[in-house]
């Protein structure tokens, strides 16, 4: 066999090999085991939202650009789970305070499935409780629909009971938003604030 | 004066023997009741282990109290992935076993209260089961705090 022969054979058996280990580097750096469940197979660009703030200020998408949003869809009656799920949002925060560079690109949006309980002044008493910096968003039941729909967040009024204020059943997922205002990532329970954080840092690092 | 201090002793001892004669006769212990601490003008949720000493099924079919205007049972269920809150009419407590009232589970929902209750605060709640079993328990208010969620 010539040289040149030997050569081609040898860079024919080389270059799948080196095409393999390239293709698993790039898609292991995209999609590392610890982000499993975690990332939206593709981020997803959200369109236009009009909502409102606690202080009554617009909320539209241009409040979901420029910083990593933890959103949260609840609502103030719902005694159990989004009291906690406030607590372990309120932990993930406090735990980002020790990185103040990724603070300072982090919010939390709370928003609401009960506009008609849910005003902006119950919102502001409910949020202060837990953060001062939490963002509370309400709305027109038409633009919490719409904006839950693109997010994929259900949610259903539970018809009241004897003597029961009506209850709303709803997704628990945490919504993670990137800066370019898409769907990024999903925080689905069992909610533990160090895993959450060490999984967005993972996600910011990648991103 | 000794003849009184004697008695007395004996009066004390029965007493306390006695003590353990009715310990015997106990149909529900309430362990570790809780009621968490909320923002304002929202209901609270009030968690406890129900435990039912008795040989014969106990169940909870109402609770009231002097500072919430309802009390109802909920239960937190997962429904493919959507959290609902399901209002339960009574909770069976099986013979010689117990039900854990837990956040993410069953609670009770407390409503219309006046006052914004604060961690140390303590609120009655008196429950009432169908085989007459009644008891007035007073539970105290605290804050759900990071350690329990690491």
């Amino acid at each position: 066999m010539s040289k040149k022969t030997i050569a081609f054979v040898l860079i024919l058996l080389v270059t799948p090999f080196v095409f393999w280990n390239a293709y698993l580097f790039f898609s292991h750096r995209a999609n590392p085991p610890e982000l499993q469940g975690v990332l939206w197979p593709e981020p997803k660009p959200l369109s236009a939202l009009a909502l409102i703030d606690q202080h009554k200020q617009p909320f539209n998408l241009e409040h979901l650009k420029g910083k990593w949003t933890f959103l949260f869809f609840g609502y103030t009656y719902c005694p159990d789970i989004c009291p906690t799920a406030m607590v372990i949002l309120k932990t993930v925060y406090e735990h980002l305070q020790e990185k103040p560079d990724v603070l300072s690109e982090t919010q939390v949006v709370f928003v609401s499935v009960d506009p008609p309980r849910d005003t902006p002044e119950q919102l502001s008493s409910y949020l202060k409780y837990f953060n001062e910096e939490f963002i509370g968003a309400t709305g027109t039941a038409e633009e919490i629909d719409k904006f839950a729909r693109q997010i994929g967040a259900g949610y259903i009024r539970q018809p009241a009971s004897t003597g029961d204020e009506y209850q709303i059943s709803h997704t628990s997922t945490f919504f993670l938003i990137d800066p370019q205002a898409r769907l990024y990532a999903g925080f689905s329970q069992p909610h533990v604030p160090k895993t959450i954080v060490s999984q967005y840092l993972k996600i910011r690092s990648i991103w | 004066m000794k003849k009184t201090y004697f008695s007395s002793k004996i009066a004390l001892v029965i007493l306390l023997l006695a003590q353990f004669a009715w310990a015997g006769d106990e149909v529900i212990r309430i362990n570790d009741p809780w009621v968490r601490e909320a923002p304002p003008n929202v209901p609270l949720a009030a968690y406890m282990i129900i435990e039912n000493l008795s040989t014969r099924e106990q169940t909870l079919t109402s609770i009231t109290s002097t500072v919430f205007a309802n009390v109802m049972i909920h239960q937190t269920i997962n429904r493919d992935g959507m959290m609902q809150m399901d209002h339960k009419s009574q909770l069976i407590i099986a013979a010689q076993s117990q039900v854990v009232l837990a956040p993410g589970g069953y609670h009770l929902m407390l409503m219309g209260s006046k006052k914004t209750f604060i961690a140390g605060d303590k609120v009655d709640l008196s429950l009432k089961f169908a085989e007459g079993e009644e008891m007035v328990i007073e539970v105290p208010v605290r804050e759900f705090s990071t350690s329990e969620t690491q």
